[in-house]
């Protein structure tokens, strides 16, 4: 047996990205069954069912045959789709889920499946008995391509659509050891390429079982020039060659044109025996020049595929060494700016300025372009939202609609971690209490079926992902009340409350409207810990609701954790970074204005009274410093917002707005309450980053 | 580490510094480098004998003060005053000391256990006492010493 190792790795991705494709499109099937939909699915069932096979993974290649047959049964329009019938496939599915994970972990699953296969044999009102091992022997004896009517079809759409049909010989290597593996592994890489294959002789089962000799035949649809693909495929290990002849519509069912074909083959097998006493004969020969195109043979080695994989660790390296370079852009910046208010227009001086701004600016790109390559789609959270939505609308007897936007909208991976749980609890809210039961839907004039839409977008320096919902929607009357009743509030605070900051209620501690505990939401806990998973990465939510509506959450994230916009103050001769995130504005006030709320400092800004907190009474435990207030200097604030909170921070200088790149304390100085990390400046100099939840904290006491 | 050497008692390399009257010594093997004191960032809320963070080529790293670490008096920096950056399970941190004066071999015979040493407050930082000539070394724990309280 040969070492499969190599290829499990490979597999195990391939198996999650089938099973995903799988899950998306099982949803879309019962929502809305089409033939796209159902020859994809197919075709995702049918690549599992052979890669499974092949890396010796029965139970796993016996589940997906079982499914494969039920999707097969519906594309042919003996079966229509039942809810009974998706739940019985999505069973299926999160079986294939667990043995690839257990598979992944231990290289083997025990996961048992046959109870699930009898389950979808069922569906299909057939008998216990084998089907596989029927069907694709005959097939063999047939000696070339031939096409089914609608494969022609396919054919010529793609030929009528621009694309190039061509008919492929692929001839293994005569020691080729597993053969299904490397036809699957040609199968795979047309696909990857954005080719489709058409037709294949013999058929893919068995190609799958290795039924077949050295050979098969593929009609294949691509956009590829005929070489391209040629070297494509001749990348693959003990392929030993691979002929690629234009389809046309009169040439192919007859066997003229597959004898040509072969006709042309003939030299080259010839060609191959001539040399088979070479040394290594494992090792696939360059294929011979014979086609009239020798010096397109060297370049075997070079087509390359478009992308690679990359280490998410060394992305992580680039990003820091891109950060140095940034502190060190600024800091030349500014010694430029030095010299030229020191020697004026030298033409040493003008010549080192330009080359600054040059570097500057490929800087900026550079960052920019390692940052992309850092970025993924929200795709990779909202992929789960459609099957999970439909288990709980099951679940809780709702009929929902998940309608989501903008899943291309990409961001960084960092970001995306972190994103995800909070998005699962908005989710599970809004179907559990936002969306109302069908029959009170329909007794209130809305329609049955609730809509959630989520939606993600790029916004100045921001993502936006909003979800919004039809839904009963939250009455802020509601919630004050809830919230006296459960301590939260004094009756007075409550009713001093705005309707916005009611609203806002649900994200306090210890608050659920939930009447009574569900297995999914209402817990108690949760929407504090959205919003302070949202706050952790210097992201905001915000929540909109009209009672009877429904309700919208906003959650705006930074594209990136690692390098962020800044201001940098001042504060007891030492420079602090605060995320320009956070902050709203900065006011230049005079001393008069601060009036004391008890022993608290605050003044009154546009009619409201916004607390404030010296930064060097927080840092350096000392008393609010009154006696300078009363200089007549000013004093510099910076207003900063928490959620629907604002506080003022006093500082004693301002100095300006910065690109600052992120690093972390050492653990050797444990969490330090109001800094979140440390940056280094364009001097050298390091400067702490403010963490601005915690400087609430001081004032929490008064703000309730 | 001990290297290697032609004598049949082991011999452990050490850094010798002085802090206050005292000579102290770290093993070798922990020292990633010494370098001039240069500008300590503050930071607020941190344990009371760490001075702050440098830069140190881009990396940021926390500076104790070895004399409060130990619970010696404070005193004055000099120009002889220097950092010593000892890494520790991957993580780098500085210490200040008085000066640094040099790179010592002990020979192991020549260590005791600290239980030897009269009790102040740094004994639980102290790995062993060594005699070089007539001089006494104090070993430091390192590990110890970087804990966190």
């Amino acid at each position: 047996m040969m070492d499969t190792s190599e290829y499990i790795a490979l597999f195990l991705e391939e198996a999650a990205e089938q099973i995903n494709i799988l899950e998306q499109d099982i949803l879309l099937l019962e929502q809305s069954p089409s033939q796209e939909v159902l020859n994809e699915i197919f075709r995702a069932a049918h690549t599992l069912k052979g890669s499974s096979r092949a890396m010796g993974f029965t139970a796993m290649g016996e589940l997906t045959h079982a499914m494969e047959d039920v999707f097969d049964a519906l594309r042919k329009g003996e079966l229509s789709v039942s809810t009974s019938m998706v739940n019985r496939l999505f069973d299926a599915l999160d079986t294939l889920k667990a043995m690839r994970d257990q598979i992944a972990e231990k290289g083997t699953s025990d996961i048992a499946c046959d109870e699930l296969v009898q389950s979808l044999r069922d569906i299909l009102g057939e008998s216990p008995s084998d089907a596989p091992t029927a069907v694709p022997a005959p097939k063999q004896a047939e000696k070339s391509l031939t096409l089914q009517e609608h494969e022609r079809e396919a054919a010529l759409t793609a030929l009528d659509n621009g694309l190039s049909v061509y008919h492929l010989t692929v001839r293994l290597a005569e020691d080729t050891l597993m053969k299904s593996v490397r036809a699957l592994m040609v199968l795979q890489t047309i696909d990857a390429n954005g080719g489709a294959v058409i037709a294949s002789h013999p058929d893919e089962d068995a190609l799958d079982n290795e039924q077949f000799d050295l050979s098969f035949e593929l009609l294949v649809a691509t956009d590829k020039p005929a070489d391209y693909l040629r070297n494509l495929l001749l990348q693959i290990s003990e392929i030993r060659d691979v002929e690629v002849a234009p389809w046309q519509e009169s040439t192919t069912p007859q066997p003229a044109q597959a004898t040509t074909t072969t006709e042309a083959a003939a030299p080259l097998s010839e060609a191959f025996s001539a040399e088979e006493p070479m040394p290594q004969p494992t090792q696939p020969a360059t294929h011979p020049a014979a086609n009239g195109e020798g010096e397109k043979t060297a370049s075997r080695t070079s087509t390359a595929s478009q992308t690679v994989r990359v280490d998410v660790a060394r992305l992580d390296t680039l990003l820091n060494l891109v950060g140095e370079l940034v502190i060190d852009r600024t800091r030349v910046a500014q010694l430029g700016r030095e010299f030229e208010a020191r020697f004026q227009h030298d033409e040493l001086v003008d010549s080192l300025l330009e080359t600054a701004g040059h570097i500057g600016r490929i800087t900026d790109e550079l960052q920019e372009h390692i940052m992309k390559a850092r970025m993924l789609p929200i795709e990779h959270v909202f992929n789960r939202f459609p099957r999970m939505i439909r288990d709980l609308a099951q679940k809780f007897g709702k009929e929902v609609r998940l309608v989501m936007e903008g899943q291309e909208t990409e961001l960084d991976r960092s970001v995306i971690e972190i994103i995800s749980d909070p998005l699962i609890h908005m989710l599970r809210n809004s179907v559990d209490h936002g969306i109302e039961p069908p029959d009170q839907r329909e007794s209130l004039g809305k329609p049955r079926q609730g809509t959630i839409r989520l939606s993600a977008r790029h916004e100045e320096n921001h993502i936006l992902i909003e979800i919004e919902d039809d839904g009963k929607g939250m009455d802020p009357a509601h919630l004050r009340e809830a919230a006296v009743r459960k301590g939260i509030l004094t009756r007075e605070a409550g009713e001093r409350l705005s309707d916005r900051e009611a609203l806002n209620l649900i994200f306090a501690p210890g608050f659920s409207t939930a009447k009574e505990v569900t297995e999914v939401s209402g817990r108690g806990v949760g929407m504090d810990i959205v919003r302070s998973n949202v706050q952790r990465v210097g992201g905001i939510v915000e929540v909109d609701s009209t009672p009877g509506k429904g309700t919208r959450f906003s959650i705006r994230l930074p594209l990136t954790l690692a390098i962020i916009r800044a201001l940098l103050v001042r504060v007891a001769g030492q420079v602090y970074a605060i995320p320009l995130s956070s902050v709203l504005e900065t006011l230049k006030i005079h001393p008069d204005m601060v009036q004391f709320v008890g022993r608290r400092p605050a003044i009154v800004l546009r009619g409201r009274t916004l607390p404030l907190v010296s930064l060097q009474a927080h840092f350096y435990k000392d008393d609010f410093d009154i006696p300078s207030c009363r200089a007549e200097e000013p004093m510099y604030v910076v207003v900063v917002g928490f959620g629907e909170r604002q506080i003022g921070l006093v500082v004693s200088h301002l100095i300006g707005e910065q690109e600052i790149v992120i690093k972390s304390l050492s653990r050797y100085l444990g969490e330090i309450n109001g800094v979140s990390g440390a940056t280094i400046l364009g001097d050298g100099r390091v400067a702490l980053i403010l963490e601005v939840a915690d400087l609430f904290d001081d004032v929490s006491a008064c703000a309730a | 580490m001990s290297t290697a050497t032609m004598t049949s008692v082991a011999e452990r390399q050490v850094v010798a510094f002085r802090l206050g009257n005292e000579t102290y010594a770290i093993d070798i093997s922990y020292i990633h480098e010494i370098i001039r004191m240069k500008e300590i960032t503050f930071v607020p809320h941190a344990p009371h004998y760490m001075r702050g963070v440098i830069n140190l080529r881009g990396r940021i790293v926390p500076v104790m003060d070895l004399s409060a670490r130990l619970g010696l008096p404070a005193h004055e920096e000099t120009a002889q005053s220097r950092i010593i950056v000892v890494e520790v399970h991957g993580e780098s941190i500085g210490m200040i000391v008085d000066a640094v004066s040099e790179v010592l071999r002990l020979p192991e015979d020549q260590i005791e256990p600290p239980t030897q040493i009269a009790g102040n407050e740094s004994t639980g930082y102290i790995s062993g006492l060594g005699k070089i000539n007539d001089r006494l070394v104090l070993l430091l724990d390192v590990e110890k010493v970087v804990e966190r309280e």
